[in-house]
């Protein structure tokens, strides 16, 4: 019972373990986002939007004021110039005459070129200038030419504009005479970090924009940051807003809020359900059968018991009245067909004996009973139970250095292997010896039953002491037996903490009994 | 000696009684456990084998209420159930052995000595003791001793020694022998003594049909030649 409840233990277990891992397997976490409202978003990108564009307007009447003041001399160029942020060059050109500014006068940070006069304010080192021109320059000219079309700029009509080159300044020119163009280069990035420190001033604007459990973020193109609400995830974010202008470009970044819902993968969650409750299922069904062969088994032994108990008291009755009846004989030949009644019934007795103890084996296994015992008296016994059939077919024990101290040791169990070694001798080697040797050193006890029989082939040594194993088909030879003999015997010895094993020999079988076996304390020899 | 067997079966019980009485034992009869400690306690024998399953009073009961009332007496019990737990319990009950059915009557003897001689050895209370030839007789421990050799003996046999080892050389009558060994009140037949005398030749004697010691005289009875000589 207890295999089949380990079994069924795990198994279940398994199936636990397929189950909670298809859990495991199959969960996953998942970010639903919740949509906010767009309106606040696009409501503050264009309160920004707007400022962008007034500034835009604000700066270029500055410049305006500044190239307009560009026909005055040099410094005042350069002092209206620095008052306005974001200018690095002043140029002013004459496209129809190369010495439009032959009266400004000069000095650091001026030079003069073939069709006007630059004058550069401030000194941004990372800036590169170029030089505004309306021809393409001479070989040997230093700074990078920035080539202007005048026909452009002027034909169109047009007082005023915007150049943009990515990869300069930004151009801002003013017509302030028909011959007359003042051309003015804009740092990018001064103006840049101007209108962003200008943009930091309206928090309020930005911070009504906050949404539980989203975020907002403002930010320029080249990554100074404005304004941020929340912790602002590491994905993308779920709305763009640009804000365009002519001193850069800023977005306006929202991320929706998220929540985290647990979903589980339907198909590996039923696998792994239907795998857990196969594995359960398989150990309940093996439970329920092992239970059943089990109590089936135990009906069988129970039954197999009862009736051999119930042999038993008979069984005594009639060794009992035999042996008083071949007492009562007065004449020996007369008790010979007693004696051959008595052998019967003494085999009948070791044949139930044996079934009792297979099944004792099958049901619990063996156990010994050691107590104080004679060896020299068991096999006594044991052989006086064999003398008349031994006798009969013209067979003798001899016994050599038989133990007659008295030794811890199972006498019953002692007795059980020598009489089914005997009727192995009695059954297979008529005629012949039996000799019976023993041995003890103290600690162990050493029995050699020997027959002068036809002997065991080697290969079959170890099948021998199987259940319901027999060398050839004996019942043809007219030997019977249930085949449990040596089987049992072997148990039995192995149950005493000893072992049983066939030996070699000359000729004859030889069995070898060990058994461990100290002197019982304080006993002394009956001898 | 005397011997309580209890057992329900009448039929074991008869056996019993007779292979006993046959080896010289006194014996006591109780057919349930009631009655055993009626007789146990009536009639005081020396040993008692008893069976496990009895009606009213098991025998682990009677077993535990004798025990209860005196250690020393020796208890054996015959039974048909011979698994582990039976013989554990009946053995921590303080019984002295466990016989299991079936036994033949030398088996029953020979367990029912051995306990006896346990005993005795145990209290040592009488190590009486005599030659018989080349043998040793311990009558009260019911054995003989030939060198390194032990050989258990009945009541009867240990009473026909002592009774030719007293008249030793002298030839002693069979109705002497009877009245000696078998008492008074019993009228063995005519082939018992002779029976006896033979089972015994076959234990002590080294060639029984040549004996050496116990010399039979026709018609009259037998004698113990002390020196051995044909």
């Amino acid at each position: 019972m207890l295999g089949a409840r380990a079994t069924l233990c795990l198994l279940l277990g398994i199936a636990a373990v397929i189950g909670g891992g298809g859990v495991m397997l199959s969960r996953r976490e998942e970010q639903v986002r919740h949509e906010r409202d767009r309106e606040p978003l696009m409501r503050c990108a264009s309160v920004f939007q707007e400022e962008l564009d007034r500034l835009g307007v604000l700066y270029e009447s500055h410049l305006r004021v500044v190239a307009l003041n560009a026909s005055t001399e040099v410094f005042v160029i350069r002092s209206e110039a620095q008052r306005v942020a974001g200018i690095v060059q002043v140029s002013v050109l004459d496209p129809t005459s190369g010495d439009a500014a032959r009266s400004r006068g000069g000095g650091p940070g001026t030079e003069r070129g073939a069709e006007g006069l630059h004058v550069t304010v401030g000194a941004n080192p990372g800036v590169r200038i170029p030089m505004p021109v309306f021809s393409p320059p001479r070989p040997w000219t230093v700074r990078t030419p920035l080539i202007l079309d005048a026909a452009e700029l002027l034909g169109s009509g047009a007082r005023s504009g915007w150049r943009t080159e990515p990869a300069w300044p930004l151009v801002y020119w003013q017509a302030v005479s028909p011959r007359e163009l003042v051309v003015m280069l804009l740092d990018r990035a001064v103006l840049e970090t101007v209108v962003t420190d200008h943009l930091r001033g309206m928090s309020e604007a930005f911070h009504v924009l906050h949404w539980e459990n989203g975020a907002e973020r403002l930010r320029s193109r080249s990554g100074a940051e404005v304004f941020s609400n929340g912790a602002v995830p590491g994905f993308a974010p779920d709305l763009v807003l640009p804000l365009r202008s002519r001193f850069g470009d800023w977005d306006l970044l929202a991320w929706d809020p998220r929540t985290t819902r647990v979903v589980y993968r339907t198909g590996v969650l039923v696998g792994a359900g239907v795998a857990a409750v196969l594995v359960a299922g398989l150990g309940l069904i093996l439970y329920v059968q092992g239970r059943r062969a089990r109590v089936l088994a135990s009906q069988r032994v129970s039954f197999v018991n009862r009736v051999s108990h119930e042999l038993r008291t008979p069984l005594t009755n009639i060794l009992l009245n035999l042996d008083l009846a071949a007492d009562a004989q007065e004449v020996e030949e007369e008790a010979r067909p007693l004696a051959l009644v008595r052998e019967e019934v003494r085999r009948l007795a070791r044949l139930i004996e044996n079934v009792l103890t297979f099944s004792e084996r099958e049901r619990r296994g063996l156990r010994a009973r050691p107590g104080a015992c004679c060896p020299a008296s068991v096999v006594a016994a044991v052989v006086e139970q064999f003398a008349a059939g031994f006798e009969r077919r013209g067979m003798r024990v001899e016994t050599e250095g038989l133990v007659t101290d008295s030794l811890l040791i199972d006498g019953d169990a002692l007795a059980q292997i020598l009489a089914n070694l005997l009727s192995n001798a009695e059954k297979y080697a008529p005629g012949g010896p039996v000799q019976i040797a023993m041995q003890w050193d103290g600690a162990r006890l050493w029995v050699r039953v020997r027959d002068h029989g036809p002997g065991i082939p080697r290969a079959a040594w170890e099948r021998v002491f199987e259940p319901f194993e027999r060398l050839s088909d004996h019942v043809r030879d007219g030997v019977t037996g249930t085949g449990l003999g040596l089987c049992i015997a072997r148990d039995i010895a192995r149950a005493m903490g000893g072992a049983l094993r066939v030996i070699s020999s000359e000729g004859g079988a030889v069995f070898e009994l060990e058994l461990p076996a100290c002197a019982v304390p304080g006993m002394l020899s009956v001898a | 000696m005397k011997i309580l067997f209890a057992d329900d079966d009448p039929l074991t019980l008869q056996a019993l009684d007779a292979c006993a009485r046959s080896e010289g034992f006194r014996t006591v009869l109780a057919r349930n456990g009631r009655e055993a400690l009626e007789r146990w306690q009536a009639d005081a024998p020396d040993l008692l084998c008893l069976d496990v399953m009895m009606p009213e009073v098991d025998g682990y009961e009677v077993c535990r209420r004798v025990r209860a009332a005196d250690a020393r007496v020796p208890i054996l019990f015959l039974s048909a159930k011979n698994e582990e737990v039976d013989v554990v319990v009946g053995l921590r009950l303080g019984a002295d052995d466990f016989i299991r059915k079936p036994f033949g009557k030398a088996e029953l003897l020979a367990r029912i000595l051995a306990v006896w001689r346990r005993v005795q050895a145990r209290e040592k209370g009488d190590t009486r003791r005599f030659e018989f030839g080349d043998l040793v007789v311990y009558p009260r421990e019911l054995r003989v001793v030939r060198g390194e050799e032990s050989i258990d003996i009945s009541p009867r046999e240990a009473a026909l020694l002592e009774v030719l080892f007293e008249r030793r050389g002298e030839v002693v009558g069979r109705d002497t022998l009877l009245d000696r060994c078998w008492g008074i009140e019993y009228f063995p037949e005519s082939r018992t003594l002779d029976q006896h005398i033979a089972k015994l030749r076959k234990k002590i004697e080294r060639n029984p049909a040549e004996p050496e010691w116990i010399e039979t005289v026709r018609g009259v009875g037998y004698r113990y030649r002390e020196r051995a000589g044909r």
